[in-house]
């Protein structure tokens, strides 16, 4: 049985934040190919915060970020290129991630955790020391937070060709509500305020703040519970750090 | 114990798949789709690739893409190109209109059999695991993954290397037109998650997106939520079709539709191809060449299995015709049809294979997605457009062919007519230009050894002569003949086959940079040097008595050489790849054959 010392649930910046901090051999399962998405593909953009980072690892992502342009000075974030960035991260700290991987179980042992995965290999079950879930509702969706739904719009047919000016329009949505009714309120909404869709976002948004908590012995650090990509990537390094 | 029982499920809502959802649902089956990401339509929607430039007309698609034409409307749109949400959301509209039901961001984790029937699956969503049972499953996941859950027999990639061709990395943009932009950016093994995973990490750092600095010129909009991946698993079915079958047109029984388009394969590692491919691409130049290729409805029942269909880009063929069967409406005619299948199959109550041919037949044909006008044979691109190729079928239209610019066609055509134009063919190696190096080429193919001198000459030359058959992935005669002399196990020429390993250096200063074939001078080197190899390799497996003096030459300047990086841009502008490794593995798996 595979074995590591780290075990994270998604692969968002807070996660990555996670591991840089703790220098662990570390494991991600991502259930879908690709990284961040609670930022980038949710089209996630919450009011703009400038963020001091304090940790190593968050001081390391914002010179990336600024030195790359994607990070200006009223701390407005460029997140798509971001992506790019954090994909280098997890390259740099030899994380081994797993994408397209659904996790069935979590179950607490004396020392540590049994993890059962499923992808393409079919099921796995890895001990791991530490789980950390960093997924916007909990790895079994079962945390409660406000649902959004964005899209990127270009309002009078223009995108205005600035990378912070972008118009991501938030449309609150149900918890009930799914896709299907996540698209007829865009669509609904763009046909009222004459906007045309460039892009539905392909994950759902969440923007509520969210604090850590512990739940059935595993750490739940929402990476969208933040203010923005850095602010998670250097949250989740700086609560890592503060004492587990 | 299932929770519901459906008459059809579809597993994978992606370019078939949603096709085959809402088809069933029309016709009246109680029907339910699970779908990996949140939306339907996959590589021609989330995909970001809205439009292929090939594929066959006919078939309910062609309304749906009326209605998503209208709705466009709403999208953003540039430039006369538009991201292809419309049509996402008018699937989605049509499946529920129908009275299909589905889920999305759903994992099939289980399928349920009994002795050899598909019964069921069970799929995890919301942190859920679900158990359904249905008459008919349909696999258009792409990677057959439900038929691979079910211990179906799968082929995959090239014999020599078991490599399929190279993927897509998408990522939405703005620059200020709405699009995507996708790059070939490597290979990727999508039944292995380590390795999949890890390739998709590096493309993400490719230069093309990982970039020093970001500009105002461009808006990254997000990555497409899957790899654009153009050749996978390949199921084997109760039939297969192959490319001999799509070259020699032949006519296939219970065919379900007609494909259309060229043998759009993305590999630049030609001389890793099977021999019949690296005929027409090699020899004849005729990569851009479009055909039509029956379809039969043995293509899409995995042997062995009952109450399983698996389609879209699974579907039975061979790895070298797959690079044909893939455009978007060709894929959603077979989606289509799996749906008039498992429709009769349940009224009929009979086996998927037991289909009344003839009621199919009928169902096909009447929303156009069968029809004869589609089986046009072949097609070639020209500035004009596209122009049906008539071959040579006498001496005077060969040589005609031969001389000019329509020369891959007289190459084709001839070894089409065999022995009876071959000494024809050897008399005009004396008239010389390019009609005798044709006629080389030409007389190689039947195997004849006449045309070795010239052969020799060619290949010693490095001749950088590009033929104006086809207007992209056309090679240089040069590397052609290189191909040839070891096709004709020729030992005379090993001499000059190792001089162009060693000394590929000169390639690289040839000027001949054309199209996406040689997109620099180190394109030009590759194909000589990779091509040089495998015609070594060919000369030892036929010459026992030149193999241990073969095999010791590419051990050292191949095996051994430590310095021999070989840059390859990959097609369409996409990364530059180092196929150094490629080959050594290449080469160290037939010697020790």
């Amino acid at each position: 049985m595979k074995e590591t010392e780290l075990f994270i649930v998604g692969a968002t910046f807070a996660a990555i934040g996670i591991a840089d901090a703790l220098g662990k051999q570390t494991v991600i399962a991502e259930e879908t190919c690709v990284l961040g998405t609670e930022f980038a593909a949710a089209f996630n953009q919450k009011e703009p915060k400038k963020i001091t980072c304090f940790t190593e690892s968050g001081k390391k992502l914002e010179k990336q970020l600024a030195m790359r342009g994607l990070l200006n000075p009223n701390g407005e974030i460029y997140a798509q290129p971001a992506v790019f960035v954090l994909a280098k991260a997890c390259i740099r700290q030899q994380i081994q991630l797993h994408f397209n991987t659904l996790v069935t179980e979590i179950k607490k042992l004396e020392n540590g955790y049994k993890v059962t995965l499923f992808n393409c290999d079919g099921y796995q079950t890895i001990l791991a020391k530490q789980v950390i879930d960093t997924t916007s509702t909990g790895v079994f969706k079962n945390k409660k937070r406000e649902k959004w739904i964005c899209s990127a719009v270009a309002q009078n047919g223009q995108i205005k060709n600035e990378i912070t000016d972008m118009q991501y329009i938030p449309i609150p949505l149900a918890e009930s509500e799914g896709w299907v009714e996540a698209r007829k309120k865009t669509l609904a909404y763009a046909k009222e305020k004459n906007a045309k869709i460039v892009m539905i976002a392909n994950a759902f948004c969440y923007r509520d703040r969210v604090q850590p908590t512990e739940q059935e012995g595993v750490l739940w650090i929402p990476s969208d519970g933040f203010y923005n990509l850095l602010d998670a990537y250097e949250g989740g390094a700086a609560y890592v750090q503060q004492g587990i | 114990m299932c929770s519901r029982e459906y008459d059809v499920i579809v597993a994978g809502l992606g370019t078939a798949g949603a096709i085959a959802l809402i088809q069933c649902a029309r016709l009246g089956l109680k029907t339910f789709g699970i779908e990996r990401i949140n939306q339907m339509g996959g590589t021609g929607t989330a995909g970001g690739i809205g439009s292929y430039y090939y594929g066959s007309k006919g078939g309910m698609y062609e309304e749906l893409n009326e209605k998503a034409a209208k709705l466009q409307e709403i999208y953003f749109k540039t430039n006369g190109y538009a991201l292809p949400g419309a049509k996402a959301v008018v699937l989605e509209k049509e499946a529920i209109a129908a009275g299909a039901e589905f889920v999305y961001n759903a994992v099939i984790t289980e399928v349920i059999q009994k002795d050899h029937k598909v019964c069921g699956v069970v799929y995890s969503a919301d942190g859920k695991s679900t158990c359904l049972q249905a008459k008919v499953l349909i696999d258009t996941t792409g990677e057959g993954e439900v038929a691979q859950l079910c211990g179906c027999a799968f082929t995959k990639g090239r014999v020599s290397d078991g490599k399929t061709q190279p993927y897509t990395n998408c990522v939405f943009i703005a620059d200020p037109a709405a699009r995507i932009e996708n790059k070939d950016a490597g290979h990727i093994n999508m039944q292995d998650n380590t390795e999949m995973s890890n390739e998709l990490l590096r493309a993400n750092t490719l230069p093309f997106y990982l970039k020093d600095a970001y500009g105002k010129e461009k808006i990254y909009l997000t990555n497409a939520p899957f790899p654009g991946v153009r050749e996978g698993q390949l199921i084997e079915g109760e039939e297969k079709v192959t490319l001999n079958d799509a070259l020699s047109a032949k006519q296939q029984k219970n065919t379900i539709f007609y494909a259309y388009s060229n043998v759009d394969k993305h590999a630049k590692d030609v001389a890793f191809e099977g021999r019949q491919l690296k005929d027409w691409y090699l020899c004849a130049g005729l990569w851009s060449v479009n055909m039509s290729v029956a379809v039969p409805m043995g293509a899409v029942i995995p042997k062995g299995k009952e109450g399983l269909l698996v389609g879209g880009r699974a579907l039975s063929v061979d790895c070298d015709i797959a690079a044909c069967i893939r455009m978007k409406s060709d894929m959603e005619k077979c989606g289509e049809a799996m749906a008039d299948m498992a429709y009769l199959a349940i009224r009929c109550d009979c086996r998927l294979k037991d289909v009344p041919y003839a009621k199919l037949k009928a169902m096909l044909e009447k929303t156009g997605c069968l029809d004869e006008k589609n089986n046009v044979g072949f097609y070639n691109r020209t500035k004009n457009g596209l122009e049906k190729v008539e071959w040579a079928e006498n001496e005077k239209q060969l040589k005609e062919d031969l001389r000019g610019d329509r020369s891959g066609f007289g190459i084709w055509a001839a070894k089409k007519m065999g022995k009876k134009v071959q000494n024809k063919l050897a008399e005009w190696l004396d008239e010389g230009g390019d009609l005798a190096q044709n006629a080389a080429i030409a007389l190689a193919l039947s195997e004849d050894r006449r045309a070795l001198p010239l052969l020799r000459k060619m290949a010693q030359e490095r001749d950088m002569r590009i033929p104006k058959t086809g207007f992209k992935f056309v090679q240089t005669v040069g590397v052609t003949a290189v191909y040839l002399l070891g096709r004709l196990a020729d030992t005379e020429s090993v001499p000059i086959l190792e001089n162009i390993v060693q000394d590929h250096g000169a390639c690289e200063k040839a000027a001949v940079v054309s199209d996406e074939m040689y997109t620099n001078a180190f394109d030009v080197a590759f194909q000589f040097y990779s091509n040089a190899v495998v015609a070594l390799l060919d000369i030892a497996e036929q010459k026992e008595e030149r193999k241990a003096e073969i095999f010791a030459f590419l051990q050292k300047q191949v095996l051994e050489n430590e310095e021999n990086a070989m840059m390859v841009t990959l097609k369409g502008g996409g990364c530059a790849a180092d196929m150094a490794n490629e080959i050594k593995a290449y080469v160290k798996k037939r010697i020790s054959a």
